[in-house]
């Protein structure tokens, strides 16, 4: 009788978890085929039933396609959270278009940085494009304006309740200040980076 | 009294032997699925085809969003081809596109929930309704930050 309900227990379980992987596989098939919104909604699924820490981040990588950088980097974040060893450099690559598409260059820059070619050397050269890209931008020195912009967007960020892109954001504005003579409101940005940064993990 | 035991141990060797069995087969199906999703992740691996730049708060407060990465090559010609598409089907069938994905969505979310359905078929469904009504056009880029087209 226990040995039945054991395995009553097992099937359930193990019915549930090759569901999720079916949803992966499901998942996969679709993001070939560049249905995007569709593979997304598999692969959510397929985190919901449980089908590894992995499914969150290609969920992320699926809001990368669907040119939703800032909802992109908050799915990437709350992954990390959740299952921080599935994070590998294709993985980082897409963190990193996600950041650039969002315009936090800094930030796709040191995802890049870690990509190299260790995702083979057609990703590795669009990685080496990306930071030459990045570096070329940011040899002049940013101006106050641009600055600004990446306040405006993390007290944005910040008040929809996006802490960790707020973060990002803020983080942005800090290491651009450090760029320019003037340190153009980099306190104002270390201290909201600070605040944000107890409020993410208090 | 020792029949039983010998029936217990006999039922817990096969459970044993079950259970084996049935985690390298799941193990085997949850390897093939992961390798699936990174071969598909490393096909669209693309990358921006132009320089970044850096935003403007004075242009987007002054409505232009700063200035826009352009698009690659390859995608501005699926781009065009979708908002002929679009405008084929008019916009009302934009409309139901961007409504239809959020049903996929709020469909799979349902699934997902109840672990006790047929997740699968409730998925499939979604897949099926997102299929039916697939978003064409600009309509179904949501709002947010100027950025790259994939």
């Amino acid at each position: 009788m226990r040995i039945a309900a054991c395995l009553a227990v097992l099937c359930l379980a193990a019915g549930a978890l090759a569901a999720g992987e079916e949803h992966l596989l499901a998942g996969a098939q679709l993001f070939r085929e560049r249905r995007f919104q569709e593979a997304y909604v598999e692969f959510t699924v397929a985190a919901r039933l449980g089908a590894g820490g992995d499914a969150a981040w290609y969920a992320a990588a699926a809001l990368v396609k669907l040119q939703r950088p800032e909802d992109a980097l908050e799915a990437f974040a709350a992954a990390e959270r959740a299952a921080p060893s599935v994070a590998d450099p294709l993985l980082d690559y897409y963190r990193a278009l996600a950041c650039y598409d969002a315009r936090l260059f800094l930030c796709a820059d040191r995802l890049l940085e870690g990509v190299g070619d260790r995702t083979g050397p057609r990703i590795g050269a669009q990685a080496r494009k990306m930071r030459a890209d990045i570096a070329a931008l940011l040899a002049s020195e940013p101006s106050a304006d641009s600055i600004d912009w990446y306040h405006a967007h993390g007290a944005e960020a910040r008040k929809e309740g996006r802490r960790s892109l707020a973060a990002l954001y803020y983080m942005e504005a800090a290491a651009l200040a450090r760029g320019r003579q003037d340190r153009h409101r980099e306190a104002e940005a270390s201290a909201s980076l600070a605040e944000l940064r107890k409020e993410i993990a208090p | 009294m020792l029949r039983r035991l010998h029936v217990g141990s006999v039922s817990s060797r096969w459970l044993a032997v079950l259970l084996v069995a049935g985690s390298s087969a799941f193990a085997a199906r949850a390897e093939e699925a992961r390798a699936a999703v990174r071969a598909a992740l490393e096909q669209e691996a693309t990358g921006p085809a132009l320089p970044p730049v850096l935003p403007s708060l004075a242009a987007e407060r002054a409505g232009k969003h700063g200035e826009a990465i352009p698009l690659r090559r390859s995608d501005v010609g699926r781009m065009a081809r979708e908002q002929g598409e679009a405008r084929a089907n008019g916009a009302a069938a934009a409309a139901r596109s961007e409504a239809a994905a959020r049903a996929a969505e709020g469909a799979a979310a349902s699934a997902a929930k109840s672990a006790n359905a047929d997740s699968h078929a409730a998925a499939g469904q979604a897949r099926a309704n997102a299929a039916r009504k697939k978003p064409h056009g600009p309509g179904k880029i949501p709002a947010g930050p100027p950025g790259t087209s994939r």
